[in-house]
């Protein structure tokens, strides 16, 4: 017993680590072909900044949508 | 304590005990369905279907959504005319300038030299009769080709039409 609780101890933030890289690697991907940097789906890690960015995201204009046809 | 005074407190209890159920429903309902409204958002600019959202409250199914969305086909993209061979097709050339006379038309009228060409296309020769002497044409001025028709990512070398500015393949923004 008492080995087996800091091995589950260490094994908390490798899940954590794993999920959040699962959930943040589509994120990233969506705002690099949107246009914006990759890095900003980092924001989403951070209670109700996410919601924030989520939002932001949606609705603001997208550089990789500006294209040759819309203007510019 | 008369029965009246206990009345009362059990019913405050449970008005605090529905209160805070609503309050929690309420936050849970909102936090589910804020994200789902931003999710909307953005998987309609893709140009796909933002009911796609609706399916983001199911727990894995929202992740391979999420890949889905983030790997998969953008509509929208290819409508900016930025992916080639979409619909609708990239940016037409520029128009050409005026006097410009696109080359091979209108036909040119056939030379008087006409050669008998059954007598070269025997099957074993390979001569080729000369062509008819013709009155040399400076060619037309050149309309600016189609100012280099395709560029590639430096990042991870897609080509991609010319004035790009994001890369299609890889989303990484060009020069």
């Amino acid at each position: 017993m008492e080995d087996a609780a800091p091995f589950a101890l260490l094994l908390l933030p490798i899940f954590y680590i794993v999920i959040l890289a699962v959930v943040i690697f589509p994120h990233w991907k969506m705002f690099q072909r949107a246009g914006y940097s990759g890095a900003l789906s980092l924001l989403l890690i951070l209670p109700i900044i996410n919601i924030i960015v989520l939002f932001w995201f949606g609705f603001s204009d997208w550089p990789a949508l500006r294209g040759r046809r819309g203007g510019m | 304590m008369n029965p009246e005074d206990a009345a009362g407190a059990l019913g405050a209890v449970g008005g605090l005990l529905a209160g805070g159920i609503v309050v929690f429903l309420l936050i849970f309902l909102v936090m589910a369905i804020l994200p789902i409204i931003a999710y909307w958002k953005i998987f309609a600019k893709t140009g796909n279907s933002g009911a796609i959202a609706l399916l983001m409250i199911i727990p894995l199914v929202n992740l391979i959504v999420l890949y889905w969305m983030a790997l998969g086909d953008w509509p929208a993209l290819r409508q900016a005319g930025l992916t080639p061979g979409g619909y609708p097709p990239p940016a037409p050339y520029p128009p050409p300038q005026p006097g410009y006379q696109p080359q091979g038309y209108p036909p040119t009228p056939p030379s008087a030299f006409q050669p008998d060409m059954s007598k070269f296309q025997t099957p074993q020769s390979h001569f080729q009769p000369p062509s008819p002497p013709q009155q040399y044409t400076p060619p037309p001025p050149q309309v600016a080709p189609p100012a280099a028709a395709s560029i590639f990512c430096g990042n991870c070398g897609s080509k991609l039409p010319a004035g790009s500015q994001f890369c299609t393949g890889c989303g990484g923004r060009i020069g």
